[in-house]
């Protein structure tokens, strides 16, 4: 199986935090995250819509 | 297969890159076979209540059972089937499946649930309530792992409730144990229940987005994960009592090894693993 690890917007501030003192997450990279995951996943997922086959 | 590698991480970067702006609905008839858009700042919310309500059940010493209810309630309030599976009691795994037309095999949605412990002593607000302060949110398992789980948990909701058509199955799975027991968790599930998370492939925790002055400045996608490496070191001295320690001892050899180590570390820099 291939596995892809994604993640929220964070800074080396935010990086440090993990498994340390005050991990916190931005509240708008919650947001922006959803919005990109929904995205990829659809992208890959979902029934795509027929190319068109106009010519002109 | 590196090219499927490849294609996998344009997609989803090049989805990013086109995703809609942040903001309210973008709602589309659909009649041109286009999708439905979610009402971001709806999901938005949702997402981020679920991630606080997640921290604030203590997950530090196993009890991921709690979570998977409190997720599983949400799923049975919206007519989605899922199971919890345990090897041991109250290290619950939640797993739950929407279905493809199967043209193609399955891609996983996966994020742990368990934490690490805390020193909360240390801590500037209570690690296990959720606290929002100056735009963010704070508590362990914030940013690992509740945040991939809350996260993939509303891309879930969203698919469903918006009726996706999928050509592919999607599973969604809240793991126990990853912070070093996953053989209640992942390892659990790939002896005894590998059916039911089986896949072309998966979504985890790992990466990171950059910015820089607000925009996107690129997408980490991580395609691989470090992994411990045992190291022997000998070193031979005049042996004493730990008391009465010496210039020569073998323990003063190895300490001085293992400073010479450190020293040679490079510093973290982007794109350096």
């Amino acid at each position: 199986v291939h596995a892809y690890g994604l993640g929220p917007p964070a800074g080396i501030e935010e990086s440090v935090r993990v498994h340390g003192n005050d991990e916190r997450i931005s509240v708008a990279g919650v947001r922006q995250f959803v919005e990109f995951v929904y995205h990829a996943v659809t992208r890959v997922a979902a029934v795509q819509p027929m190319a068109s086959t106009d010519k002109d | 297969m590196m090219g499927r590698h490849g294609n996998i991480a344009a997609v989803i970067f090049v989805a990013l890159m086109l995703g809609g702006p942040v903001g309210g609905a973008d709602s589309i008839d659909g009649a041109d076979g286009s999708l439905s858009l979610p009402n971001w700042i709806e999901a938005g919310d949702e997402a981020v209540g679920n991630l606080a309500d997640m921290i604030k059940i203590d997950t530090s010493s196993g009890n991921e059972t709690k979570v998977a209810r409190y997720i599983k309630a949400i799923f049975d309030k919206e007519g989605i089937e899922s199971e919890i599976l345990e090897l041991q009691p109250g290290r619950g795994n939640l797993v739950a499946r929407l279905r493809g037309n199967g043209t193609k095999r399955p891609v996983l949605l996966m994020g742990h649930t368990d934490v690490v412990g805390v020193e909360r002593e240390m801590w500037s607000v209570e690690p296990f309530a959720g606290v929002v302060k100056d735009g963010y949110l704070y508590g362990r398992g914030a940013l690992d792992n509740k945040d991939n789980v809350a996260v993939y948990l509303e891309v879930f909701l969203l698919l469903h409730r918006l009726q996706v058509p999928l050509d592919r199955d999607v599973i969604f799975l809240a793991q126990a144990g990853e912070e070093g027991a996953s053989s209640v968790g992942m390892g659990f599930m790939v002896a005894q229940h590998w059916d039911k998370v089986d896949c072309e492939f998966a979504l985890d925790e790992g990466g990171s987005i950059s910015l820089r002055d607000g925009r996107v400045f690129y997408v980490g996608v991580s395609t691989m994960e470090k992994v411990p490496r045992g190291m022997r070191l000998v070193a031979e001295g005049t042996s004493g009592h730990g008391s009465i320690p010496l210039a020569d001892n073998a323990i003063t050899h190895l300490a001085a090894a293992t400073c010479t180590w450190r020293a040679r570390l490079r510093p973290r820099s982007a794109g350096r693993h």
